[in-house]
């Protein structure tokens, strides 16, 4: 037969693999772009070095002490602003998740005042809030954008990174089967 | 005429070409013809321009992580700012372009380097384009030159032809052998579209619609599939607990925890009858206990479909008889008047049930639509309802996630306020009935440790601290576990004063096993223990040590403060 008509449907058929591949594996979620992986998995956690908000100001701009502020227990690290709608949305959750696991805030290029307002408004589950003035530690620790959330263990490793809203089910299937294995 | 006509079409469709070739090309080079447009601004800028040049090269080579496909260069998103500054910060640190490139790519991963790394999992990235242009390639040269040997072969034959008779017939017998020789055979034909109409149903079933990307199928159905295991675990769970307590009863009838327990169970794995029979039975070993009425009321009445039957009916009489405040015979009266169509007593027996419920308990909500409920079918105005208001306790706050909080007298302020509304003679004779029925249950049990917990318990609230002292001692004898041990040193702390008390908590103390004395909650009690027989420096040197432990903002750290800082005066 001739190659001009073997051609065509050959190329069809490679375009068509190369699509399937593709898509088997955003299939699999390995690759999703809204959650891109973070390759501070499993390393030790960046400085937070925040100015603090609230009444302990003597304290600013020194990197936060987790092992003082919360002893060896793993806890939550929430990267959100006064400004963006989906870190509104998450506080309720927020609320009943900083019962069991302490919260650190940190507010990601944002106004004190406008803070203010976004904490009486919505409700505060943090234990502590950093301001992020220039989005230098947001760099460190690879935020891409906010809301962003991270469980650091009890020895101060990054566990998981959840870009994007936090709920009760991203917490049920992904984060309370490592904070239980944590625990054990 | 044909000659000429053909040279237009020609140059027609190579215009066309060319054209299509300009528009792709600007397309493609875009961003280098518009680079002019770029988002850096002067102030980000470095002075030094040899630095600068780089910062300009680095950056463009750097991937805007919230656009995706443009570099941090070219974008204007405040991430792609701020990694514009950032590099300029390393470039001022005297870092090389490698180690810039390698700082980011350990905060952001290898997504964020514009030109991913040629290494196997990006072969056919770097390939498929190459790939491309060669089968592109090969196709132009193969249609090239078969026009090419389409054009000689027509010019001879024309040379050697003298008119247009002989042309016509031969050419026209050429071009059918030709559409013949080009003709795609049936089955091709046929089973093409086949083929791709399978290939795409086969990709919609396995992704689902593509507005449904974000959760496909697989992960849908496994999110489906856990919560279905879930629930079937639960209830084996349910039913095991149901089979242990029905074999519990078969070895000891005469057992009212068993029956009780069989009842429990019964209702959780929805069998009625059984939990009416275990109900029935309860009833008969408590000798006739008011609570034990109601819950079988409750039960006659879930059996009959809501419908409250006069079975039912009579055992809320008699729970009332008894406790005029039980909250379930009060709901149950109020759904009797309901359904009896008397809706003004129905709101009335439901005003007072919510008088002794929180308003944030589950049943206030069933309460406060059934009130308006009734209220509408009569046709007056929603009442007001008044929720009982208890002191919010300081468990709730904390998440209740230890004994640290347990240990809080304002627990008892709660239980007696619960009862505030009697008088003080009811109040007592209510706890006087409580006492005797619960000391006589538990002669015939002396391995419930619960349960004289419970009679120390309501001794206490009598302020009857030898009496509370001897169901402690009970309850000592009743340990089997650890958390045993630690409810009663709780318990036995809260009723303090007794010398005998003090021995027993000292004795439990030392039956922890290590592990648990080291943690924040027993060390707590044990400096209570160490407050109540007046060695205040144990104490204070205890509860300074939880303090170093937990966080200082916390509520349970205040308490501690608040605790210290009294004991050090």
């Amino acid at each position: 037969m001739n190659v001009r008509y073997i051609l065509p449907i050959g190329i069809f058929c490679v375009i068509a693999l190369i699509s399937g591949v593709a898509m088997i594996s955003i299939l699999n979620g390995d690759q999703s772009r809204t959650q891109l992986p973070s390759p501070l998995i499993g390393k030790k956690a960046p400085e937070l070095v925040l100015t603090s908000y609230g009444r302990s100001q003597a304290s600013s701009d020194a990197a936060l002490d987790f092992k003082q502020m919360i002893g060896d227990k793993p806890f939550i690290v929430n990267y959100f602003a006064s400004w963006c709608a989906p870190c509104q949305k998450e506080i309720p959750f927020l609320e009943k998740l900083s019962q069991k696991v302490p919260i650190i805030g940190v507010a990601y290029k944002d106004k004190p005042d406008a803070l203010a307002i976004f904490l009486e408004r919505f409700g505060n589950p943090f234990l502590h809030i950093g301001l992020d003035n220039d989005g230098k530690t947001a760099i460190n620790w690879g935020v891409y954008g906010i809301p962003e959330t991270f469980l650091i263990s009890d020895e101060g490793i990054i566990i998981i990174r959840h870009a994007g809203e936090m709920t009760h089910d991203v917490y049920r299937s992904i984060f309370l089967p490592k904070i239980e294995e944590m625990m054990q | 005429m044909r000659g000429v006509i053909g040279v237009n079409k020609s140059a027609i469709s190579q215009l066309i070409a060319v054209l299509m070739g300009v528009v792709i090309a600007i397309t493609l080079f875009s961003p280098l013809i518009l680079k002019n447009a770029f988002a850096i601004t002067a102030e980000e800028m470095l002075e030094d321009p040899v630095l600068e040049k780089r910062a300009r090269t680095i950056s463009a080579g750097l991937r805007c992580l919230v656009c995706q496909n443009q570099s941090i260069d070219d974008s204007d998103a405040e991430l792609a700012i701020d990694l514009r500054k950032q590099v300029r910060d390393y470039l001022k640190q005297d870092m090389s372009d490698e180690a810039i490139f390698l700082a980011l790519r350990e905060k952001y991963g290898e997504f964020v380097l514009l030109s991913p790394p040629i290494q196997p999992a990006t072969y056919l990235l770097w390939i498929a384009p190459l790939a491309i242009l060669g089968i592109g390639i090969l196709l132009m040269a193969n249609l090239f030159f078969a026009a090419k040997k389409n054009n000689r072969g027509s010019l001879s034959q024309n040379n050697k032809s003298s008119g247009l008779q002989v042309v016509l017939p031969s050419s026209k017998k050429k071009k059918k052998s030709e559409t013949g020789e080009a003709q795609i055979p049936d089955i091709i034909k046929i089973t093409f579209p086949v083929f791709v109409l399978i290939l795409s149903v086969a990709i919609y079933l396995g992704l689902g619609r593509p507005d449904l990307n974000d959760q496909p199928l697989a992960e849908r159905s496994e999110m489906r599939a856990t919560a279905e295991k879930e629930l079937e675990d639960r209830q084996n769970a349910a039913l095991k607990a149901f089979n242990q307590a029905k074999a519990r009863v078969e070895k000891n009838p005469e057992s009212l925890s068993a029956q009780f327990m069989l009842a429990a169970t019964a209702s959780q794995i929805g069998s009625i009858e059984d939990e009416v029979n275990a109900l029935e039975k309860s009833l008969l070993l408590s000798g006739s206990d008011a609570r034990i009425k109601s819950q079988l009321a409750e039960a006659l009445t879930r059996q009959a479909d809501g419908q409250v039957t006069k079975a039912a009916s009579s055992l809320i009489s008699q729970a009332l008889q008894t406790n005029p405040e039980d909250i379930r015979a009060l709901y149950l009266r109020g759904l009797e008047s309901f359904q009896k169509g008397e809706m003004g007593d129905a709101i009335l027996a439901w005003q007072s049930t919510a008088t002794l419920i929180l308003p944030d308990s589950p049943l206030a909500d069933t309460l406060r639509s059934d009130i308006a409920k009734a209220a509408t079918s009569n046709g007056v105005d929603i009442p007001k309802i008044k929720f009982a208001s208890l002191p919010k306790s300081n468990i709730s706050d904390s998440g209740g996630n230890n004994a640290l909080i347990d240990v809080n007298p304002t627990l008892f302020e709660e239980q007696r306020s619960q009862f505030s509304n009697l008088s003080e003679i009811e109040q007592a004779q209510f706890i006087q009935q409580m006492v005797q029925r619960l000391s006589d249950r538990l002669e015939q049990q002396p391995e419930n440790f619960y349960g004289w917990l419970q009679l120390a318990n309501a001794h206490l609230s009598m302020q009857d601290v030898a009496s509370a002292s001897n169901a402690l001692n009970s309850a000592a004898n009743a340990v089997t576990s650890d958390e045993h041990r630690i409810a009663l040193i709780e318990a036995a702390l809260l009723s303090h004063t007794s010398l005998s008390l003090t021995q027993l908590v000292e004795n439990q103390l030392a039956l922890l096993p290590d592990s648990l004395r080291q943690s924040n909650s027993i060390k707590f009690l044990e400096g209570e223990y160490w407050r109540q027989i007046g060695d205040n420096n144990t104490a204070i040197k205890l509860w300074s040590d939880i303090l170093n432990e937990i966080p200082a903002e916390g509520q349970q750290a205040q308490t501690l403060q608040q605790l210290i800082a009294e004991l050090s005066n």
